[in-house]
């Protein structure tokens, strides 16, 4: 209890400090807290004090927030008020672990104060103390058994506590207590009945679910829903008349969604191809217009039924001029009897289209227009690309591009093709184009940045970025501030590769405050779902908040960042010498690696007179942006630590920040094997035995042939083979757990069968080669032979690959063999000539230039000449 | 005490209220203004029926039993008997808190080899 408590007068302020503060009327109750605090006798107030300090947090002064809550609380411990209130202000800084312990404090002081349980469940729900929210939320039940909030918060506890029995029971309860006529419509009873439908079906009661439905439709605001549930149940419980019934009338709303025809064919379970192509054109018959159901029945068709539909298709298509259509088509591209189909169906209409015009010679239709030629030859250039024969397809684009030279498609696939084939510069040169065609096209402006980018040309890209980011700051932050994503993990690859191992680093931080802040944005939500209803989406919401680290966004950023750490684990960067190091430029000379040096402090100067000039740029605006704040009185949050490249590649202990980028991967996304080999390669050199275990077993129950784990299993038996002095438990744990997935071989024996089962995939012989060598140095010439096999058999013969096993033959993973390297290049430069991994080094920039020039210069002409 | 109950930033004096605060006229392309309401102060809406007597004392039941399966998990895990030594060995091989070591060792009964298996699973 307060010791100082007021006099009705200054108890009538605070109750109106307290009023204002819940209305966001900041300004006025600072105005009560001072008419209280003036007055010499309540000048040290604590709940005053407090107050005023939670006020003035909201107004963005948190120093003096901190200042006058602490105050406040010193002047009175015994106050439920002013421990709240702390929490509050910790709440507010995110400190939410702190922020419970304070609201425990003002409970003690106040068990049954509501305002405070209800904050404490907030809290709760937010860090998922699952078990905790149950037990607050029923004690605001049990305090006001009157209110929906208390009801409601309590039922979504047990639902997400799976526990569906207790969850429905409750909502039942509260259902009843809603005396809302029947037929009568009434939007928050509509959320009401659907999310008791939810957590029905969740708990696999599809017969209660389709009966609750049906009872209650007329009530239901949300009619497509309702037919949605019905057709999924009744499919579920195998009534498959009615449920085709449903779905029939479902697709009559809406010919275009795929999974209502998966749907149907369940439903109506022909058993022939000729059955299952008629539900297609039965449904036909009523929409002529639809196109999906002219796409779908491709999946399924083969032979003469195919050929006839696909020509169809393709015709209408290529005559129509639709540019999507290789996308449209591309999933057919598994099947190899509807590629050949496709590939002679095309190549006739090219030929013909050429000499005649028409589809076919003799098929008597009309001419077709010019452009139709066009399409045919644009789908042409992509089909040879992903048959990956990019010479052919550079053929048809290039002939395609003469006809047409202000088509942006055009540039774009072109474009593609060098990126498939291994030519960055290139692809990011044609992108270029592409986008100088139509500068006001934000696709093609972000798509050629992104091509930037994979080019290396992080500058370049962000210029282009910035002809659609706000005046006045530069790109790259507006981009952030944008939480632009796509974008800071391309760049955040672009420096890795630049070996600008800071600047990367901070890409990755950045990406990892986004989904802090996503996270810490669903705050809000948890009061104003349970109070406008929304509880579908409100559970939702909770669902992928806590999955959100799982988003490839995450994944990439998490990725880079732990490949950069192990790799500052592995070569601290020590002075000033490291981007050469990492250039891989083991031949420099002295006095070459003088010049670069000197040319790189001097570029360093430069940038950081640049990065001042910026950071100034920066406060000036943050002073600006400020004041306009305090104007507004608006809520913010504390200001985050800057991210400096230098700094982050200084890092102290660069495996424990790989973990912390870990965790969330570990929890989530456990069915990638990647998250368990970048734990492996974490634990590994931290000297975790039985983290390093906890990693392979993990993988090898995803995927036991991966060649990533074959490498990481050689290496962790013979490290632990290697230590003779382990502790006696986990020795035995080793023991025991190894023997499942080594068998009774040793680990030479291993590594031999693994070459032999893959022998026909570049990636396995890899990384069997890469062990043979580790394991026995003397073996050298014998693993190179065998991670340099480039015959036709090997399945996975390609660009990517080819350039990691030149990758390893550089990073000594085979000792010194530069002329092994150099042989191998050669050889892969003759099989992918347009990749430049494979060219030598300095004749790439006159050849990168010569085809552009000359392209641009004839399309030039052709346009003068249209 | 009453007078004080008044002070803290307890609702229940508005609580009396009835009806809810008037809704103000929505626009569609009022996101913004929209997004801002989120955070809003909002009256608590209440159940005008007075028959939740049943409802709570199903609650009730259901409780109790749950606390009691719940303590009586707890007493047998409380009943193992482990070794320091075995929890530290956990809490430096796996990197995990003292509380989850603990839990692990007790669920399997005190058996260091296996609880150790169990966590690299």
């Amino acid at each position: 209890m307060p010791s100082n408590p007021l006099p009705a007068k200054e108890s009538n302020l605070f109750k109106r400090i307290l009023k204002c503060y819940e209305q966001k009327q900041y300004k006025n109750s600072l105005k009560f807290c001072k008419m209280i605090l003036s007055n010499p006798k309540f000048s040290e107030h604590g709940e005053t004090l407090a107050m005023k300090g939670l006020t003035l947090n909201c107004l963005g002064k948190k120093e003096e927030a901190y200042e006058y809550v602490r105050k406040g609380l010193r002047n009175d411990l015994k106050s439920h008020v002013c421990w709240h209130v702390y929490g509050l202000l910790q709440r507010s800084d995110k400190k939410y672990d702190e922020a419970i312990k304070c609201y425990r404090n003002a409970l003690k002081l106040d068990k049954e104060n509501l305002q405070i349980l209800r904050d404490l469940s907030l809290l709760q729900i937010q860090m998922r103390d699952l078990e905790g929210y149950r037990e607050t939320r029923y004690q605001l039940l049990q305090l006001r058994p009157t209110q929906r909030a208390s009801w409601i918060g309590y039922a979504i506890a047990y639902h997400l506590l799976k526990d569906y029995d207790m969850a429905l029971r409750l909502l039942e309860e509260f259902r009843k207590t809603q005396q809302v006529p029947p037929n009568k419509m009434d939007y928050e009873y509509s959320e009401l009945l659907l999310y008791q439908n939810e957590v029905m079906r969740e708990a696999q009661l599809f017969q209660e679910s389709l009966e609750h439905i049906e009872t209650y439709e007329k009530q239901i605001c949300d009619q497509l829903t309702v037919e949605e549930i019905k057709g999924e149940m009744l499919l579920k419980l195998g009534k498959l008349e009615e449920a085709a019934a449903v779905y029939r009338f479902l697709i009559d709303r809406n010919t275009e969604k795929w999974s209502y025809y998966a749907a149907l064919e369940k439903a109506l379970q022909p058993c022939t191809m000729e059955k299952r192509l008629q539900i297609y054109e039965e449904v036909g018959s009523r929409h002529p217009k639809a196109l999906s159901l002219k796409r779908l029945p491709l999946n399924f068709l083969t032979g003469e039924t195919l050929r006839d539909k696909l020509d169809r298709f393709l015709r209408t298509n290529f005559s129509k001029g639709c540019p999507p259509l290789f996308t449209t088509l591309k999933s057919l591209y598994k099947n190899p009897e509807k590629v050949s189909v496709m590939h002679e169906l095309i190549l006739g209409y090219e030929a013909s289209l050429r000499t005649c015009g028409l589809f076919t010679p003799n098929d008597g239709g009309e001419k077709e227009p010019p452009t139709t030629l066009l399409w045919v030859q644009y789908f042409l250039a992509q089909h040879f690309d992903k048959l990956d024969k990019k010479d052919v397809a550079l053929e048809y684009i290039d002939s395609a591009i003469e006809s047409t030279p202000t088509l942006i498609e055009l540039y774009y696939v072109k474009a593609k093709i060098y990126k498939h084939a291994g030519n960055l510069q290139q692809a990011a040169r044609w992108m270029e184009e592409a986008q100088s065609l139509d500068t006001a096209d934000r696709f093609i402006n972000s798509k050629c940045a992104k091509y930037m980018l994979r080019a290396g040309m992080v500058k370049e890209a962000e210029e282009m970025c910035s002809k659609f980011t706000r005046e006045g700051t530069s790109a790259m932050e507006n981009l952030n501030e944008m939480q632009c994503m796509w974008f800071q993990s391309e760049c955040a690859d672009a420096y890795r590769k630049l070996g600008k191992f800071g600047d990367s680093l901070k890409k990755c931080h950045e990406i990892e405050r986004h989904f802090v802040e996503i996270t810490d944005d669903q705050f809000d939500f948890h009061t104003y779902c349970m109070r406008k209803m929304t509880l579908r989406a409100y559970v939702a919401l909770l669902k992928l908040e806590d999955v959100l680290r799982k988003h490839s966004f995450y994944f990439r950023a998490a990725r880079c960042a732990i490949e950069i750490y192990l790799k500052l684990h592995d070569s601290p960067l020590t002075s000033e010498t490291y981007p050469v190091l990492w250039a891989c430029t083991e031949n420099l000379s002295a006095k070459e690696l003088k010049k670069v040096l000197s040319k790189r402090r001097r570029a360093q100067k430069k940038a950081k007179l640049e990065e001042e000039r910026r950071h100034a740029e920066k406060e000036r605006q943050q002073k600006n942006q400020k004041k306009r704040r305090d104007e507004d009185e608006e809520e913010v949050g504390g200001p985050k630590e800057e991210l400096l490249p230098e700094k982050l590649e200084k890092v102290e202990n660069p495996l424990e920040e790989a973990i912390k980028f870990l965790t969330p991967l570990k929890n989530l996304v456990s069915d990638c094997i990647d998250t368990h080999l970048l734990a492996f390669e974490i634990y590994f050199r931290k000297g975790k035995f039985l983290l390093m275990l906890q990693s392979v077993k993990r993988a090898f129950a995803l995927q036991a042939d991966h060649p990533w784990l074959h490498e990481c299993l050689i290496r962790f038996s013979k490290v632990v083979s290697d230590h003779s002095n382990l502790n006696e438990v986990v020795c035995k744990v080793l023991c025991l757990e190894m023997r499942k997935i080594f068998g009774s071989k040793n680990y030479e024996t291993f590594n031999n069968d693994f070459l032999k089962n893959k022998s026909n995939s570049i990636e396995h012989l890899l990384s069997g080669a890469k062990m043979m060598y580790f394991l026995d140095n003397s073996r050298q010439e014998k693993a190179i032979a065998i991670a340099t096999q480039l015959d036709e058999r090997l399945e996975d013969r390609n660009v990517e690959t080819c350039t990691k096993v030149l990758e390893a033959l550089l990073d000594r993973s085979f000792g010194s063999c530069i002329p092994q390297a150099e042989g191998y290049r050669k050889a892969c430069h003759r099989l992918f000539p347009l990749a430049t991994a494979f060219t030598p080094a300095v004749s790439e920039d006159d050849k990168a230039f010569a085809p552009r020039n000359h392209n641009s210069i004839g399309r030039d002409l052709l346009t003068n000449e249209m | 005490m009453a007078a004080e109950g008044d002070v803290d930033l307890d609702l229940e004096a508005e609580e009396n209220c009835t009806g809810k605060p008037a809704e103000k006229p929505r626009k569609h392309d009022s996101g913004a203004a929209d997004l801002e309401r989120v955070t809003d102060y909002a009256e608590e809406k209440e159940i005008s029926s007075s028959d939740l007597e049943t409802a709570m004392s199903v609650i009730g039941d259901r409780r109790s039993r749950e606390q009691k399966a719940k303590q009586e998990r707890e007493k047998e895990l409380a009943k193992v008997t482990i070794k320091k030594e075995d929890v530290e060995l956990i809490m430096g091989e796996m990197e995990i808190p003292r509380n989850l070591a603990e839990r692990s060792l007790r669920e399997h009964m005190g058996n260091v080899v296996e609880a150790l298996i169990a966590l690299t699973n």
